[in-house]
């Protein structure tokens, strides 16, 4: 992997150095592409990950628990083997639909870079105070928990002493632990949910095992303190998610996180032109990992919010493949075009689109889908791929949590597929 | 010259709001030593910086008030001020909206008057106001044009009139609360000064431009015959990649309260909600509530119903200090001379400021100080332009001067790490995280500075010499981080 670089041509340039950039660039020098670019903000690459110091990362995809910066570590390697350039510490303004990209860092200055093919790997970014809307006042003390993640691993900074985390997502979980360690007393979890957002080994390694309350059905109400915030009022959140006034509480802290979801980067994406799901909050994608806007593909979190890196680097390293495949003019997107539609229990399923028979080895087509359920279904349930009033498969899980996504490989169905134009998947439970 | 060991001027103004730092700016081509005294650790941080940054034109004020005299006047005096100063302005016009017989017969009267107040208007029937504000409710009956109301940049006509004023030699004395006056009981009584939590310091006339805390410090020497009352106004921001939802703001008919709630787009391509009047017990009392938030939100889809389900990034509230005569008080305190008022400044109080900064400074040449210009102090300052307002050739050159140019920091909003360090070294130094905000809008965009505030922390200490744990949101005691983590508390 080459630091600097001239060129302002490439066959392909990928958006984002991170899991899902630099798996992507694995791809697509695998596939053959001739000339490969990353572009990253960042002054290293490896992207959340490098601030993700704990373990929990890789068991799927090396077979070993590695910390964030270990398994970067891993594809930075992969990356440096190959001859691909990498433009640090740089910032794309902008996409064209003609894949012209407009960037500026400090060496550079501003410069067009023209693509023959582009890969969205730009991850996402957290929902704010602003975005749920907690009344209050805005005092200093308040993170997302990423933002406090970064400030403490990367900058040697802590966010404070006394601290309530809102949400339960995993980022949430990982940070209340974190803090523990760092001598900060965390006086509550606080999840709107009657169920947690993040993973169970996150409930159980990093709330559990530290002692830290985790108020379900409850929210933040109140944020109090003028200069450096002084203390929230939190409330019970009853079925409808209204809020209980004899749950009303008032904890002194003098710090909140927020861990309220996450949210695909995709505002260049928009500069772009690429059809954006308002489900999944990214593009519509194929299960080549292909947009629907010509030779623009997408992997990661961008397309979507994924539980586990490893799938991030499987379905990036997709995108990046057959990017290498179209700008050689080996990708067949001739088959046929399949619709895929959530049914009942189901949040959201991406990739939306199926492209299956055509030329393209099997292997590259990928029908792996990543699947999201609404609410905890904690029976056995049965998944159901119809066509009509068809049932054309039906797969069997023992349960199925928001916070874990499932992973449905159709290949074994594609035959049984061909010529549909939409199918649909629902969710049964089984009692 | 003004000697800083006796802490003594010829004039100092309390408060660096847009009266305080507009009349500081235009009494700083005189020749006088001035100071600005301001509790917040930078301008425009109290009333100024939470309102919607309309120009009104006059049409809401009775007609021989005050309030009419300086709105119409100022509003005429608006561009050439931003334009001088480098600030934008652009006179979108705005609409009022009626929706039942009532509301007409106030739209009908609101024209009179502002005949009267010599304010242009132009009435629209429904394909009229669709024509111009196509999401605009297609319940409204009737609706009123205000032609001559604008749009600007609050916080830029703040910060860039207060550094005119420091690059003229006017002191900025900020996070420095002004707790009292000084008053010379041997004579006539007159104010000789203001003190502070640290020192005294000498005048020969004060200004209060202090907002909300007017009356306070009036009443640090003498009865008034007035209050002040705080009214809390509730806004919410609209993500700019929402678009243009409307050409210039929408208003309802007005309250005895206020001008109402209103859809108004802004400057920098959001479009924000509000705000509502609501009494405040707490001068201090900026927070949001629901209730109001919600209340808000109906007030806005009734006038734009596309408004709803708008992806929302930020909520805030503003206080505005407003007094029963419901007029400005511009003047001597009766019976303390030295102690000069400018108050009870509340909407169209930013329309009104640049009317307001001459008309004080003449009555200041009429009775305390001899006014002659001075040769040295130049009449032309324009604020240093945001690096993501160049256009391609001029990026370019900024680049190629200074490399931070091409780093950007703020990735919502697009600015840039020489942005920040021009900021850092300005006139008047933006040295807290708000500070560089107001300045150069950094984390004002839909991650709210989760991205940035790492960064910005780094390059104050770079650059400010301040030390990580010290960084400050806005007041004393609004650290942001609380020290260093253990590996890294041995090291630095």
């Amino acid at each position: 992997m080459e630091k600097r670089s001239n060129n302002s041509n490439y066959d392909i340039a990928i958006i984002g150095a991170g899991p899902a950039g630099l798996a992507a660039a694995v791809g697509a020098h695998e596939a053959g592409a001739g000339s490969i670019l990353i572009i990253d903000r960042e002054k290293y690459p490896g992207g959340i990950l490098q601030q993700c110091i704990h373990p929990g990362f890789g068991l799927i995809r090396f077979k070993e628990e590695l910390t964030g910066p270990e398994y970067a570590h891993a594809y930075i390697e992969m990356a440096k083997k190959k001859n691909i350039d990498l433009l640090l510490d740089t910032f794309v303004y902008s996409i064209s639909e003609d894949k012209n990209i407009l960037i500026s860092n400090a060496s550079d200055g501003l410069k067009n870079i023209e693509a023959g093919a582009v890969v969205m790997a730009m991850g996402c970014r957290e929902g704010t105070r602003g975005s749920i809307f907690i009344p209050g006042f805005r005092p200093a003390g308040i993170f997302t928990a990423g933002t406090a993640q970064r400030l403490i691993n990367i900058d040697g900074l802590m966010v404070g002493k006394k601290i309530v985390i809102l949400g339960s997502g995993d980022i949430g979980l990982i940070m209340a632990r974190r803090c523990t360690i760092e001598d900060a007393k965390v006086e509550a979890v606080v999840e709107k949910m009657p169920y947690p957002g993040g993973l169970n080994k996150n409930i159980v390694q990093c709330i559990d095992d530290f002692n830290i309350p985790l108020l379900l059905s409850h929210t933040v109400t109140f944020i109090d303190g003028k200069e450096r915030i002084r203390g929230v009022e939190i409330a019970g959140v009853g079925s409808n998610g209204e809020i209980l006034d004899s749950k009303r509480k008032y904890i002194e802290c003098d710090t909140l996180l927020l861990s309220i979801g996450l949210i695909p980067e995709n505002e260049l994406s928009r500069g772009a032109g690429i059809p954006l799901d308002p489900i999944t909050g990214g593009p519509y994608i194929d299960n080549m990992m292909h947009t629907e806007k010509q030779g623009f593909f997408a992997g990661g979190n961008v397309v979507q919010v994924y539980d586990l890196v490893d799938y991030v680097s499987e379905d990036s390293y997709t995108a990046g493949f057959n990017a290498g495949l179209y700008i050689q003019d080996k990708l067949d997107m001739k088959g046929d075009k399949i619709i895929i539609e959530s049914g009942r229990y189901i949040r959201s399923i991406a990739p939306g689109i199926l492209r299956i028979g055509g030329q393209t080895p099997a292997k590259d087509q990928k029908p792996v889908l990543s699947i999201r359920v609404e609410k905890p279904l904690m029976d056995s349930i049965r998944l159901s791929l119809s066509s009509g009033n068809n049932i054309i498969a039906n797969m069997r899980r023992p349960y199925a949590v928001p916070s874990e996504m499932i992973r449905l490989d159709l290949s074994k169905y594609t035959a049984k597929l061909a010529g549909k134009k939409k199918i649909r998947i629902d969710i049964e439970e089984i009692h | 010259m003004k000697d800083k060991i006796k802490n003594q001027y010829d004039i100092i103004i309390i408060g660096a709001g847009i009266t305080g730092c507009l009349i500081a700016r235009e009494l700083s081509f005189y020749g006088l030593d001035i100071a600005v005294f301001e509790k917040s650790s930078y301008v425009c941080s109290g009333q100024s910086k939470a309102n919607g940054a309309i120009v009104h034109a006059g049409h809401n004020e009775r007609p021989g008030s005050l309030k009419a005299k300086l709105c119409v006047e100022g509003n005429k005096r608006f561009k050439d001020l931003c334009r001088n100063l480098g600030v934008y302005f652009k006179r979108t016009g705005y609409t009022l909206l009626a929706f039942d017989s009532e509301e007409l017969m106030i739209l009908k009267s609101l024209e009179k008057q502002s005949k009267i107040n010599g304010v242009r208007t132009k009435v629209l029937d429904v394909a009229g106001l669709i024509d111009k504000e196509p999401n605009a409710s297609k319940e409204a009956l009737s609706a009123l044009h205000i032609v001559d109301a604008g749009l600007t940049d609050v916080f830029r006509l703040v910060i860039a009139a207060a550094e005119h004023a420091a690059v003229n030699g006017v002191d900025f004395i900020l996070g420095t609360e002004v707790k009292g006056l000084l008053r010379d009981l041997k004579g006539n009584g007159r104010v000789s000064g203001v003190i502070t939590t640290e020192s005294v310091w000498k005048a020969g006339l004060v200004i209060n431009c202090a907002g909300v805390d007017a009356d306070t410090i009036i009443r640090s020497v003498t009865d008034t015959d007035f209050k002040i009352s705080a009214r809390k106004a509730e806004y919410y921001i609209i993500d700019k990649a929402e678009g243009n939802i409307c050409n210039g703001a929408i208003y309802p008919i007005p309250t005895p309260y206020g001008k109402g709630c209103a859809v108004i787009p802004t400057v920098h391509g959001n479009t924000i909600l509000g705000g509502n009047s609501i009494l405040a017990d707490d001068r201090e009392d900026t927070s949001t509530s629901s209730k109001e938030l919600e209340d808000v939100l109906a007030q806005s889809e009734k006038l734009v119903p596309a408004v709803k389900g708008k992806k929302v990034i930020a909520q805030f509230s503003g206080l505005r200090s407003s007094v029963e005569s419901d007029d400005y008080i511009i003047g001597q305190q009766p019976g303390v001379p030295g102690l000069f008022n400018v108050v009870g400044i509340d909407s169209p109080g930013l329309s009104s400021s640049p009317a307001i900064a001459s008309y004080v400074k003449d009555m200041i040449g009429e009775s305390y100080f001899d006014l002659k210009k001075d040769p040295e102090k130049t009449g032309q300052y324009r604020i240093k332009p945001l690096f993501r307002n160049l256009d391609m050739r001029e990026k370019k050159e900024w680049i190629k001067h200074d490399r931070r140019f091409g780093r950007i920091v703020c990735r919502c909003e697009n600015i840039t790490e020489g942005d920040i360090v021009s900021a850092i070294h300005a006139p008047i130094p933006a040295l807290t995280a708000d500070a560089i905000k107001f300045k150069t809008w950094a984390g004002t965009g839909r991650c709210q500075g989760a991205f940035d505030i790492s960064r910005i922390i780094t390059i104050l200490s770079d650059e400010a010499g301040i030390k990580p744990p010290d960084v400050i949101k806005r007041g004393r005691g609004s650290n942001i981080v609380t020290g260093y983590t253990r590996d890294f508390s041995g090291q630095k």
